[in-house]
């Protein structure tokens, strides 16, 4: 009897103090108080200073392996980059934490990752078995819209980081002619003949590689410039923004050019001038009140026949950079509505007539092809301008309308480029 | 209550049993700390916060292409003209956007976080670190929370307006180290 009841003591005892050893008891996984603060802090960490995975290995070389953000939102979504698993990160490079891709930053924060709960996110970004809800903001502080996404923060506990970041611009270029030219005589003369190559202008804006990435130094060549400052048209945008208003030849809208009409002198353009009426009853005359040139000068314009991508040997590579996920957006503004429209077909094939430009041709191009730029190779933009010639007596005559020439150097001269600028911002993180 | 060999009978033997248990189970549980886990997180936000706001201010805007060189940064400038009240108006106010930010939060930062920064400079002549205080706190709030210290290696063109003896050997570029102590008021 004793000994039972010793026994039961010492056995309850054992099993008492066994119960204070912690480790014996504790969950294999805390459901109850999970550090959400250090999910977060990890999360911002992986994109604010981490490039992502795939990532270019060789930089400003073309390569078969792409950094993630080449890929659309489309292609990610279906398992692209084959054979390799994506990463998001922000950060331009591994040497730049803290200094962020606008490219990247614009993939990112993508709508089409909403399908299926933001599960891409978790698969790519946050990690773990648990699902975690979420919630990523960035603000820029220049005036930018507030880019989101996950879901609205809770009611009740959740982690939270913040980190101060630097967002890398795109760089872009503004062409005008601060001095027009003079006003040109009151007439153009015939000529009798005008070589070929004269009936068009052009106007090149030139993407050289080894000018952008690198320079040779006593015989070696150093990349120079750091990710977060280089003009890299494989990475970020470009922008050429040609204001044409300067360069067009104003004899088109001059109205004393046909005071001393000639048969040998060409009209620059009836039509243009038979606008320019004074009796607005005049059926020659009538155009519509809305027209902002209404009984008033009729718009100049030129007459833009194509903006193709070109290298040196005139291989042209507007679908090659479409077809590889890049874009071309070209904006003009056409002179008789006073409004911009997009430039659908930027190539068409000969003899498409001219499209009549205004004051801007605003182009933008993103994610050229390194196959294509770069530190060996270069591109230009070439913008053709030109009018399909008059015949008189059987000679072909032009009287161009724009008297644009040469080539503009986008490289690092700031009269030329705005450069690629850095601007604060804010990227918060919560997890619950 | 025992019998004659000194045992206990039983009743009494399962009381003193469950009292000598239950001393024990107290002493054991008594030792147990209850560790706050809420501010060693906050202090760690607002070391990372400080570490960024000071690395993002010293990422110049642009890149000095003629110089064949970053252009320099508002750090560097804030320190070669000894600008400690400018600077710390700066970082401070980096901080003080939070309070502007969209995102909601609960962490209270903002008005209520104060910060000093000095600066520490190798002095060659006499072959060691001194130190010079750059910046008061914009409030003149003496108590507080335990604070962070956050630092950053500056790179100066010279000594400019800093308060250093100048070595007349020793007047070009130079690595100082700024040091910037924040807490919550």
């Amino acid at each position: 009897m004793d000994f039972l009841v010793g026994f039961t003591i010492f056995i309850f005892s054992l099993i008492i103090v066994a119960n204070m050893v912690p480790s014996l008891l504790v969950g294999l996984q805390r459901t109850t108080s999970i550090d959400y603060d250090a999910v977060a802090y990890r999360t911002a960490v992986i994109l604010a200073e981490d490039p992502g995975e795939p990532t270019e290995p060789d930089r400003y070389m073309a390569g078969d392996s792409k950094p993630w953000d080449f890929y659309t939102p489309a292609q990610i979504l279906g398992g692209q980059p084959a054979g390799s698993s994506v990463r998001f990160g922000l950060a331009v490079s591994r040497e730049n934490p803290n200094i962020l891709s606008q490219r990247r930053i614009n993939r990112f924060f993508d709508d089409a990752f909403e399908v299926n709960n933001y599960q891409q996110y978790r698969k790519s970004l946050i990690f773990g078995q648990i699902a975690y809800g979420f919630n990523i903001t960035l603000t820029r502080l220049n005036n930018q819209p507030v880019l989101s996404v996950g879901s609205p923060y809770p009611e009740g506990r959740y982690g939270y980081i913040r980190r101060y970041v630097k967002i890398k611009e795109y760089s872009s270029a503004t062409i005008t002619n601060k001095t027009p030219p003079q006003t040109p005589p009151r007439f153009h003369a015939v000529t009798e003949y005008m070589p070929p190559n004269s009936q068009y202008q052009y106007f090149r804006v030139s993407l050289s590689g080894p000018q952008l990435y690198k320079r040779t130094e006593g015989g070696v060549d150093k990349f120079i410039y750091s990710p977060a400052y280089v003009i890299d048209p494989t990475q970020d945008n470009i922008t050429v923004n040609l204001g044409l208003e300067g360069f067009l030849n104003n004899s088109h809208v001059n109205p004393d050019a046909f005071a001393d009409l000639d048969t040998r002198l060409i009209p620059s353009d009836t039509a243009a001038w038979a606008q320019n009426c004074d009796d607005p009853l005049n059926e020659i005359c009538s155009l519509p009140t809305s027209n902002p040139y209404y009984q008033g000068t009729p718009p100049n314009f030129a007459s833009l026949r194509s903006i193709t991508i070109q290298d040196s040997t005139g291989n042209i590579f507007n679908d090659l950079i479409v077809a590889n996920g890049g874009t071309i957006t070209v904006v003009y503004h056409d002179p008789l509505t006073d409004t911009m429209k997009p430039l659908a077909n930027l190539n068409p094939p000969a003899p498409q007539p001219a499209v009549p430009v205004g004051k801007w041709v605003n182009l933008s191009i993103s994610s050229i092809p390194d196959v294509i730029l770069d530190q060996t190779k270069g591109l230009d933009i070439v913008y053709q301008f030109g009018e399909d010639p008059r015949y008189i007596d059987g000679m072909a005559a032009y009287v161009p309308r724009t008297l644009i020439s040469g080539t503009l150097l986008y490289d690092y001269n700031t009269a030329n480029v705005t450069q690629p600028a850095l601007f604060p911002g804010i990227l918060e993180v919560a997890i619950w | 209550m025992v019998n004659t060999h000194g045992q206990l009978y039983t009743m009494e033997g399962i009381a003193a049993g469950v009292v000598m248990i239950l001393t024990a189970y107290m002493v054991l549980g008594s030792t147990s700390v209850y560790t706050p886990g809420d501010t060693h997180i906050t202090d760690m936000q607002l070391e990372q916060v400080g570490a960024d706001v000071l690395k993002i201010m010293d990422a110049p805007t642009n890149f000095n292409a003629t110089e064949n060189a970053t252009a320099t940064s508002e750090l560097e400038t804030f320190v070669y003209n000894n600008q400690g009240p400018q600077f710390l108006e700066r970082f401070w106010r980096d901080f003080l956007m939070t309070g502007n930010i969209a995102a909601q939060q609960t962490t209270g930062e903002g008005s209520s976080i104060l910060a000093s920064a000095t600066v520490y400079y190798y002095d060659r002549s006499e072959g060691q670190v001194k130190s010079y205080r750059f910046a008061d706190p914009l409030i003149p709030y003496p108590g507080g929370q335990p604070g962070v210290t956050v630092t950053r290696f500056v790179k100066v063109p010279g000594i400019g307006s800093m308060p250093i003896n100048p070595d007349p050997e020793d007047t070009g570029p130079r690595i100082v180290l700024l040091e910037v102590f924040i807490w919550k008021a």
